[in-house]
């Protein structure tokens, strides 16, 4: 065992001295390599303009990427459809015309010194084109050269006309291998996971990239369904999304990209005229299982005292008390569930509106985009009839603030301007600036005994459960008829709200130094600034401590810079070899400072934590600092096999002192075989990619967990005086190095039937060694439970394919069908030696051992034996070990199995598409599909064991199984009877757009208008029998598939108009 | 101006080689050299953090450490005794007749059911935080005792304090307790020890302890009192009342608390007093248990009906008053204690004058001692002394019970009946069918299982055994 150095500059001279002699080697490399590129540098002069437009419309199409091969000078089409390149070397040039939904288009033309020349092209429609550009550490770069697969989602075509809000739901389905879940509530973040989950420890978020800066992404603070900061980000200011999926692609983006990138480009001005669009948006949201819930139970009976013999009459009567002669019968049997009744019910419906303005223009020189959206959500949970007036009542007061009405919504607006601006005929600038202020307001909810829906439905479902007040000498009867804690009025009094405010800048700039050298920058800064607050005043709040009155306040600013500075050096070895490399360095930092106070026991009135009587106040600070330096080579063969090698150097604040950096090689190969001339073309086979990698990646450590240090604590002298203490907080580890995963990936791309068949398999297997696990340590040793150590290894596997099918493509009709799938199997191979399991998951239901999935469900099995076939499950009785113990109809195994993974084997999203009446009328859909997981219904589990409401425990006719499982928890704690088959099918989205005459449009005064409906969550077939398949309590790895009092996805509609002027 | 033709080539790579300018060679290599600069700079400077919450050994184990590290140790042992909800006095309590569970989580409905594994979250953590007070208290003491080794009593109350640590482990855990220590920074893994050389371990500590008290009475009475508990473990009973003869009736060593930032609030108090508590006080529970809470209460337990909820809200109209509040103080160890240690020291004589002497001590103890909520005489025991041994047994762990309700002693006297006076698990521990709003039966655990966690010590493998 290693314990750790301590604090204060926590890095080592020899280890910085090993990074800065890498960063040294590799430069000096560059540098030779560079010089040796130069010799076939050459000047350029010329000028090209041109017009880009869609084969089958006629159509300008904006936003086509066009480039010189064989440099990186290259710009965009305008809204028109036209572009212009300067500064072109005289002679043989050819462009190439790349965009997304689009087929790739070459151009040979001539260009002479003084003389403009003029490359206009059609191109014709396709959603998977290897001539695509994606965004890449060392610069755009076609599909065609990466020896990996990259998905690229064209938001800004598709966002209008979706029933997305949410960087969640935009993801959602869209890309294979990524898998997105969401709690329901209005504003609750996403997970989001590429290719499954390799890192126990460390978490398995995705980076996030805007504009070539890296910003935060985590679930804030607030509930267990807390929302998530890459929600933050507006997807109608979106242009494309890139998903970069795993080490093989992402390892020059160095540590903590182990679990993939996503990198979002933002919209840039087009120059050309001033476009403006428009929308307004307005819509419902509706909780589908609304009068639906499963009910609770309640069996009534006379049960007798073991003590003393007595019965004591109304009181429970459960079905093994029945068996055990502890009751003599039961009486009756009541169910209810207060969900379900429009009076006592917490959920109605809620509603969105959304407005947005974005412009969009400028000249050959200067472009920009302006976007201004605001938008309204209010979710479903509201506070109910009778307690509204219940409250007003005994408050005295004839309106209640909004925030107990409705306690969840979200006010949101996002502001952005970005500039794109050729300084030269060299240089160009980009600077986008985002900004976003939100404010929102989460019940509390999910596990958390004050929660919402456990109050709603955890209780007893006793018919006597209620409370009386009398207010005004009025009498009320509050029900609590299944109820865990006290009214809804007092569960929703529990403000927690939370205010955003966050920049997003990012500057980028290139600068073509020589004809056969680009050089690029970025920096940027994700600054955001969060306040939540939360709690109840005077006599407010649940039952309890809390209506002592009881507030928190914390303020917290979280900065994440970058500056990310490279270059590319292109050489033209011969006519059919090219080489291209590239190096640079990226510095990235996070700061996290947070201060928080709380105030305890509230004179009346008081509503802020200073009126407390009892304070306490807390800082914290933390700090990452990544340094990384690389070098990639490219050789393009025939411009057909691309063969590209690179490495990564890493070092870390985070690393321990003993350990000299992290070095993350790549290679790849991708091979566009269809160029060759002697394959056979075909109709039905036009083009075939094959294509491989391998690359490398890390996951850092916590910012402190190298270092032994103490924590500040205090002591109660005698007499109540407070003195300072400190003990040890963490045991450290000098030896920290970051998680090492290394990943190959394998596959093809086919396309054929003149474009209308593209698909992708690709094969994936990622190995993380030297995983970072918060590992159980003896607690005799020191009396810390855990350390973080580099042990053990995880393997996560599997395909990934992709169809886009063109069925029909004429004037009238069109359609088009794409599915997305992927599997996923994850492994921890070895756990390190003398390393217990680690158990995760609520009530250590997750065991995580060598030889088996991470985070996956173990629990003791049992058998059932209705011995007496009386369709009553008999629970243990008697003492244990004596001769009067009856084991009960359950045998139950003595230790726990592995039961199922939590993480879906099976993700599948099938969107079809319909075009009518020359495009105008646009029908898209999504089904989504996940299978090969079990998830833990914790929800039954509570109401069978403490909320003692399932049906098991009272409903003779319950299942075996259901009794069983009630029968298990209580006389076993085995939850293995909660474990329940997740799969499900989901009809996710369907809209409806109207391009609307233009005669219509003219009324208006715009160029286009466009209807559109939506809906999202329409319909689920499953077989699971809880709330909902995808119900979830968090978004953590460990508790992502769990189902504890959680809310469903939401049911929403919307309509929308767009209008173009 | 030339028009150009579309056309899709495949090779469209065309050679370009010419001479390269003097100007753009600088321009190529000065973009060389800010990559240069920018990569081989000053690494170990950009890297540089200092996270300012975190407090650097070097700064602590100094002189001025020396005041802070005692109070944190001490802190610890405050914790991890009756600091938090699942606090020794309290996890002990809950598996002996003190308590009941009133919550929804197996870590702690389980050992009040006496069915326990060795994986419960909640329980794992009341080992974490005892060991942690030890190791806290050892680290503390190796510090000190370089860096400020007079006033010498300081050394010794953090011997106190480790040594009642020490014993607690006894009386919690099953036999096999391992003890590591870290040795100039290095861990040295300990080897489970049976409940014997747990006590054994203790009752040296508490004579190191004595050694180190000076004059201070705290140490000199607290060790006193914490070694005849030690010895009364290992059934050395004339041992331990020798040990308290010089105890004063009125002495008592406090664990104190707090409401405010920092502070430790009475765990007991949270744990089972405030509205929505995870546990409750107990009455008769499971046919063995005690009648804690009769109609005319004990002065000594002077509880209140209220309509407080458990935590599980099942659990209704529990008691309140039965300790101090939020910020109240708990007893670790008293002069009550070492009066009734004496007594059951003199009842091992086991003649009806044993018997005798010892009622009318505990008589006196009801008229003159202190009880916990600050009040003096109970009400006297009725009738005369009991005539067998066994009765008289059973009064005098009841007084215990009563006077030393919830400060961690019962689970170690229960267990002391079956080991010491022969009893049968079933006759002492709660059994039976659990109350409503529970129901099933009680299982058979006496003790708790060292949790899971510490088979990350090779040396261990599970428990030697699970008896009393």
């Amino acid at each position: 065992m290693q314990f750790g150095r301590t604090p204060q500059v926590q890095t080592s001279p020899s280890r910085r001295a090993t990074l800065s002699r890498w960063s040294s080697r590799l430069v000096a490399a560059v540098a030779c390599l560079v010089a040796a590129q130069a010799a076939s540098a050459q000047a350029a002069l010329g000028v090209i303009t041109g017009r880009v437009t869609d084969a089958a419309s006629g159509q300008p199409v904006a936003a086509v990427s066009v480039t010189v091969v064989g440099t990186t000078n290259g710009g965009l089409t305008g809204e028109d459809g036209r572009y212009t390149l300067r500064q072109i070397a005289p002679g043989s040039v050819t462009l190439n015309f790349a965009r997304i939904g689009y087929e790739s288009g070459k151009l040979t033309l001539t260009v002479r010194e003084g003389a403009p020349a003029t490359g206009d092209l059609a191109i014709k429609a396709a959603v998977l084109s290897l001539q695509a550009f994606v965004t890449t550490v060392t610069g755009p770069t076609r599909k065609i050269e990466l020896g990996t697969t990259t998905a690229q989602i064209n938001v800004a075509e598709k966002i209008a006309e979706l029933p997305v809000n949410t960087m969640g739901t935009l993801l959602s389905g869209r890309a294979a291998g990524v898998q997105v879940s969401s709690a329901g509530a209005t504003g609750a973040g996403s997970r989001i996971r590429i290719r499954g989950q390799s890192s126990l420890s460390q978490g398995n978020d995705p980076l996030i990239y805007v504009d070539g800066v890296r910003v935060i992404s985590n679930t804030a603070t607030g509930s267990t369904s807390g929302p998530s900061r890459f929600d933050d980000f507006n997807p109608a200011e979106i242009e494309s999304i890139e998903v970069i999926k795993g080490p093989s692609a992402a390892t020059l983006y160095g540590t903590e990209a182990a679990n993939g990138v996503i990198s979002i480009t933002t919209k840039r001005g087009k120059s050309g005229k001033t476009i403006w669009n428009v929308f307004t948006e307005n819509g419902v949201i509706n909780d589908p299982n609304k009068g639906s819930y499963p009910l609770q139970y309640y069996g009534w009976g006379s049960l007798k005292n073991a003590s003393t013999g007595v019965f004591t009459p109304n009181t429970t009567c459960r079905l093994t008390q029945i068996a055990a002669g502890l009751c003599l019968k039961q009486d009756s049997l009541t169910t209810n569930n207060v969900l379900n009744n429009p009076i006592t019910t917490p959920l109605g419906a809620g509603h969105r509106n959304n407005y947005g303005l974005q412009l969009s223009g400028g000249t050959d020189k200067v472009q920009f985009f302006l976007s201004g959206d605001m938008q309204d959500e209010v979710g479903v949970y509201r506070l109910p009839d009778n307690e509204i007036v219940r409250l007003k009542a005994l408050r005295g007061v004839s309106e209640l603030p909004d925030w107990l009405l409705r306690p969840n919504a979200l006010s949101r607006v996002n502001l952005r301007a970005n500039i794109s601006a050729q300084l030269s005929d060299k240089a160009n600038i980009q600077v986008a600036s985002g900004y976003v202020t939100s404010t929102q307001r989460l019940p509390q909810n999910e596990d958390n005994s004050t929660g919402l829906m456990v109050n709603a439905i955890a209780g007893l479902a006793r018919t006597d459960n209620k409370q009386t007040q009398v207010i005004n000498g009025v009498t009320y009867v509050i029900p609590l008829y299944g109820q865990f804690g006290g009214p809804m009025g007092d569960i929703l009094s529990v403000q927690n709200r939370q205010d955003i405010q966050r920049f997003t800048n990012s500057i980028q700039g290139r600068w073509q130094a020589l004809n056969w050298l680009s050089t690029r920058a970025t920096a940027g800064l994700d600054l955001t600034e969060i306040t939540s607050f939360g709690g109840n005043y005077l006599d407010e709040g649940p039952n309890g401590n809390g209506r002592v009155g009881s507030l928190s306040s914390t303020r917290a600013q979280i900065e994440q810079y970058t500056v990310d500075v490279g270059g590319t050096a292109t050489w033209n070895v011969t006519s059919g070899l090219q080489s291209k490399l590239s190096a640079g360095v990226q510095y990235a930092r996070n700061v996290n400072r947070s201060t928080n106070g709380t105030g305890n026991t509230l004179p009346p009135g008081a509503t802020t934590i200073s009126g407390g009587a009892i304070r306490t106040a807390s800082q914290s600070t933390t700090e990452t600092i990544t340094l990384g330096t690389y070098v990639e080579e490219v050789v393009a063969i025939g411009d057909r096999l691309f063969l590209t090698g690179g490495i990564r150097l890493d070092d870390n604040s985070a690393f321990g002192s003993s350990f000299n950096g992290a070095k993350y090689p790549k290679a790849s190969v991708s091979y566009a075989m269809s160029d060759e001339s002697w394959f056979p073309k075909s109709r039905v086979l036009e083009t075939v990619r094959l294509r491989s990698a391998y690359g490398a990646s890390g996951q850092a450590p916590g910012s402190n967990s190298a270092l032994r240090y103490y924590g500040p604590t205090s002591f109660t002298l005698p007499g109540g005086t407070i003195g300072t203490g400190v003990t040890l907080a963490a045991l450290g580890n000098t030896a920290l190095r970051p998680e090492f995963s290394a990943e190959y990936e394998g596959g093809f791309d086919l396309g054929g039937f003149n474009g209308a068949t593209n698909f992708e398999l690709t094969y994936y297997s990622k190995s993380t060694k030297d995983a970072l696990i918060d590992r159980d340590v003896a607690p005799s040793i020191i009396g810390l439970s855990s350390q973080t150590v580099n042990i053990g290894r995880t393997k996560t596997a599997g395909l990934e394919f992709v169809l886009n099918q063109r069925l029909l493509d004429t004037r009238m009709v069109a359609a088009n069908l794409n599915i997305t799938g992927s599997t996923n199997r994850n492994k921890l191979v070895t756990l390190g030696d003398g390393v217990s399991p680690i158990f995760t998951g609520n009530r250590t239901t997750q065991k995580n051992t060598s030889g088996y999935p991470l985070f996956g469900l173990w629990g003791r099995t049992y058998t059932i034996n209705d011995r007496n076939g009386d369709g009553i499950v008999q629970a243990p009785t008697g003492v244990v070990g004596s001769p009067t113990y009856d084991p009960g109809d359950i045998t139950i195994s003595d230790t726990s199995v592995f039961i199922a993974p939590t993480y879906p084997k099976l993700e599948m999203a099938i969107s079809p598409s319909l075009e009518l009446f020359d495009h105008k009328l646009r029908f898209n859909a999504q089904f989504d599909h996940k299978s090969g997981f079990k998830k833990l219904n914790n929800t039954l589990r509570h109401q069978c064991q403490g909320g003692g409401s399932c049906r098991g425990l009272y409903d003779p006719t319950a299942s075996l199984e259901l009794q069983a499982a009630a029968v298990a928890i209580n006389s076993y704690g085995s939850l293995t009877g909660f474990y329940k088959d997740g799969a499900f099918t989901r009809f996710r989205e369907l809209s409806a757009a109207y391009q609307l005459p233009d005669r219509i449009a003219r009324m208006a005064h715009a160029s286009r208008m466009n209807l559109i409906v939506t809906g999202r969550n329409l319909a689920v077939w499953t077989k699971y029998d809880g709330v909902d398949p995808e119900a979830t309590v968090g978004n953590g790895d460990a508790r992502g598939f769990e189902e504890y009092f959680s809310t469903p996805p939401l049911r929403t509609f919307t309509f929308r108009l767009n209008f173009t002027f | 101006m030339t028009r150009a033709s579309s056309t899709h080539s495949s090779d469209n790579m065309t050679p370009k080689h010419s001479r390269v300018s003097p100007s753009r060679r600088w321009m190529a290599g000065a973009a060389v050299a800010s990559l240069f600069v920018l990569s081989s700079c000053d690494s170990a400077k950009i890297l540089e953090v200092v996270d300012p919450d975190i407090l650097n050994p070097a700064q602590i184990e100094t002189g001025a450490g020396a005041v802070p590290l005692r109070y944190g140790a001490i802190r610890d042992f405050v914790v991890a005794f009756d600091g938090s909800t699942d606090s020794y006095a309290t996890v002990t309590g809950n598996l002996a007749d003190e308590l009941r569970a009133s919550d929804t989580f197996d870590g702690r409905l389980l050992p009040n059911k006496r069915l326990m594994n060795d994986n419960l979250p909640e329980m794992t953590s009341t080992y974490v935080a005892m060991h942690k007070a030890r190791s806290s208290i050892n680290n503390a003491i190796n510090v000190i005792k370089v860096i400020a080794p007079t006033p010498k009593f300081n050394i010794g109350e953090l011997y106190l304090y480790r040594a009642y640590m020490e014993d607690f482990f006894g009386e919690m855990y099953c036999s096999g307790v391992p003890f590591s220590a870290v040795v100039d920074g290095v861990p040295v893994l300990g080897k489970p020890e049976t409940t014997v050389q747990v006590f054994t371990r203790a009752a040296a500590s508490f004579d190191t302890a004595l050694a180190n008290a000076d004059t201070a009475k705290k140490v000199l009475y607290g060790a006193a009192v914490g070694k005849a508990r030690a010895l009364l473990n290992l059934g050395q009973f004339a041992a331990a009342a020798a040990a308290v003869a010089g105890v004063p009736t009125t002495f008592k060593l406090n664990s104190d608390h707090c409401l405010g930032s920092g502070c430790t609030e009475n765990g007991l108090y949270n744990a089972a007093m405030a509205t929505s508590s995870r546990y409750n006080p107990a009455n008769n529970e499971g046919i063995n248990g005690l009648n804690f809470l009769p109609t005319v209460p004990d002065a000594r337990l002077p509880w209140v009906a209220s309509t407080r909820p458990g935590f599980n809200t099942d659990w209704k109209n529990l008691p309140i008053g039965l300790k101090p509040l939020r910020a109240g103080n708990n007893v670790l160890a008293d002069g009550i204690e070492a009066r009734l240690i004496e007594a059951e020291a003199r009842l091992q004589g086991a003649t009806q004058a044993d018997r005798d002497a010892v009622f009318a001590s505990l008589n006196n103890l009801r008229a003159t001692a202190l009880t916990a909520s600050g009040t003096v005489g109970v009400t006297a025991i009725p009738g005369a002394a009991p005539t067998t041994q066994s009765a008289a047994i059973t009064q005098l762990f009841q007084e215990r019970a009563f006077w030393m309700y919830l400060t961690g002693h019962r689970l170690g006297d229960l267990r002391r009946l079956i080991r010491q006076y022969g009893r049968d698990a079933e006759a002492v521990f709660p059994t039976g069918e659990e109350a409503p709003p529970r129901s099933g039966p009680y299982g058979s655990d006496v003790n708790y299982p060292v949790p899971a966690s510490e088979k990350n010590n090779p040396n261990f493998t599970g428990c030697i055994d699970r008896k009393a």
